[in-house]
């Protein structure tokens, strides 16, 4: 589960000064559920996506993954999230099949090389398992980048945005291993701020903006505000005006 | 112009003043040197009858080694001096001044075939080898750094469970190995031209091939430490042409370091022999040109182990900023 306590973090800029991108951000996500991170662009879900994954420090509060702090136990934290966003790449000179066994390594997959075998015949992309991912089209790395997250098999998801320029069959393959995820008790971050996505998979939102926490309530509560009972229209209630 | 002020600062400031610090730096080492020369009294052996008093600024050997000798016969004077050692040649200059005319001069080199080249190879291998290590090193550590934050590699690479500092000793080893190759390979292509061109002029080097397999493994460490100062330059960048800019500017610092090593009083033990590179370049010269410098070669290798990890370290911190560990 993810538990998210306070969680600040502020960005310093030398024309615009001090910007807080995260301002005591509190939410959790659950096992078995598929909980969405909603907002607009600039809204702060990456931040506190990056700062649940560790690769940026929190300035204040608390986040706990997997029962782990993230300041306390970062690299345990790290074994126990499958992080993924638009701008996770992947090493253009290895093979699409090179490149989880490769990663299943570096989380410490005991037996990395079966993982990455077993994860090629999952995702289906036995064809060009063995090509330099430099070769591959936009749909099949993103394939091959869903395929790392899951590699050591972590309890929980965070997706950041992962839809983002993949055609509808691609996008529609990643919500099905994410529905499977929810089945099979899995905790899932995820961000978007695509409203059917979130409608498709989440049964509860957290709607971010300026950097704080607009709504956190289920999908069927954040509907029925909306007076047309559309996620949409809900959504930029919460979002309109200043964001600060 | 605020917005791109490390472009403005390595890309315009820093070659303005550059090469107007580097020709004030080559004005005030060749004054060093001409003050060198001018205090210089170098020791000359005379034998038979002195017909003629000595130059001033000569002093006859008594009881210390001389750098030359004079020697009275009777219709001539010979001078005896060696090629390969600056000292003797000033003595050599100074006694042809003086005694030119109304002597008949024979001028006699006696250093062994090929010291004179062997001399000018000990100073130029080292430096060699420093500038190689760094130009080497300095394109692979910024695509191992840059590229891979720039291509998204590296967040792919950071969101798993290994540590820091294990991204930064596979780059390390990667880079390293890179470095040791390329300038392993401009090394033996040099030396193979050399022994050529020596051979097609009929040039002899009195070099022995054991000096150079001696310093070997200090020339490992200098491409380790290449390519340390590569990856600290290139960590802390933001963009390829950033990075580009930052490892210039650090190789341009450590290769003017490695000119100190060449210069002609540069001598092992003296101040200049605890200068990170300097010190290195120094004890490889010294290796070349026969010696054994034990403790200093250990000074050396120390100095640059400890400044590679110092840069190894600093560089996981910057690798990432603000990053969990």
């Amino acid at each position: 589960m993810i538990e998210v306590e306070g969680l600040t973090r502020r960005f310093h800029d030398r024309e615009l000064g001090t910007i807080t991108a995260v301002d005591h951000v509190n939410f959790r996500a659950d096992p078995g559920e598929i909980v969405g991170l909603l907002g607009p662009n600039g809204a702060g879900k990456t931040t506190t996506m990056r700062m649940l994954a560790t690769l940026i420090a929190p300035d204040e509060g608390t986040a706990r993954v997997n029962g782990l702090d993230v300041r306390q136990d970062a690299a345990e934290v790290r074994r126990s999230i499958g992080y993924l966003s638009a701008s996770t790449g992947l090493y253009g000179r290895l093979t699409a099949r090179e490149v989880l066994e490769y990663v299943a390594r570096l989380q410490g997959c005991p037996d990395a090389a079966a993982r990455a075998d077993a994860l090629v015949e999952r995702f289906e992309i036995e064809r060009f398992s063995h090509v330099t991912c430099d070769r591959l089209s936009t749909g099949m790395r993103q394939k091959v980048n869903i395929a790392r997250a899951l590699v050591h098999d972590p309890p929980v998801l965070i997706f950041d945005e992962p839809t983002a320029g993949l055609d509808v069959l691609v996008a529609q393959q990643l919500f099905t291993v994410l529905e499977e995820a929810r089945a099979a008790g899995k905790c899932v971050l995820y961000s978007t701020h695509i409203m059917g996505e979130a409608e498709r998979l989440c049964s509860r939102v957290v709607v971010i903006h300026g950097g704080r926490v607009r709504a956190e309530t289920s999908m069927d509560e954040l509907r029925s505000r909306a007076p047309d009972g559309r996620l949409e229209t809900a959504f930029i209630d919460l979002v309109a005006g200043p964001s600060a | 112009m605020a917005r791109d002020v490390n472009t403005l600062l390595l890309t315009v400031l820093f070659p303005l003043f550059l090469f107007p610090g580097a020709v004030w730096g080559m004005t005030q080492v060749e004054s060093m040197r001409e003050g060198w020369e001018e205090g210089l009294r170098p020791r000359v052996t005379v034998e038979g009858d002195a017909r003629e008093p000595l130059p001033e600024n000569v002093v006859e050997a008594i009881d210390r080694p001389a750098v030359a000798r004079l020697t009275w016969r009777e219709s001539e004077v010979e001078i005896a001096y060696r090629a390969s050692d600056p000292e003797s040649v000033i003595a050599r200059d100074r006694l042809v001044d003086a005694l030119d005319d109304p002597w008949p001069l024979e001028v006699h080199d006696v250093a062994p075939p090929g010291e004179a080249l062997s001399v000018v190879v000990a100073r130029v291998v080292p430096l060699i080898l420093v500038v190689l290590s760094l130009f080497a090193s300095m394109y692979p550590a910024v695509e191992a750094v840059v590229a891979d934050r720039e291509r998204g590699t590296q967040e792919t690479s950071l969101s798993t469970a290994a540590p820091r500092w294990v991204f930064l000793a596979g780059k390390l080893v990667a880079v390293a190995a890179i470095t040791l190759f390329a300038v392993s390979a401009s090394v033996l292509s040099a030396a193979a031209t050399l022994v050529h061109v020596a051979v097609l002029v009929g040039a002899e080097i009195a070099l022995d091939p054991l000096r150079l397999l001696a310093i070997f493994p200090l020339a490992v460490l200098t491409a380790l430490y290449g390519a340390c100062v590569s990856l600290l330059a290139a960590a802390p960048t933001r963009s390829f042409k950033q990075a580009q800019n930052t490892a210039s500017a650090a190789v341009t610092a450590v290769m003017l370091l490695a000119l100190v090593g060449v210069l002609p009083r540069a001598e092992l033990g003296s101040g200049l022999g605890w200068l990170p590179v300097s010190n290195a370049v120094l004890v490889m010269r010294a290796w070349l040109e026969g010696e054994t410098p034990w403790a200093w070669t250990g000074v050396a290798a120390g100095e640059l182990l400890l400044l590679g990890v110092a840069s190894v370290w600093l560089a996981t911190r910057w690798l990432r900023p603000g990053s969990l560990a």
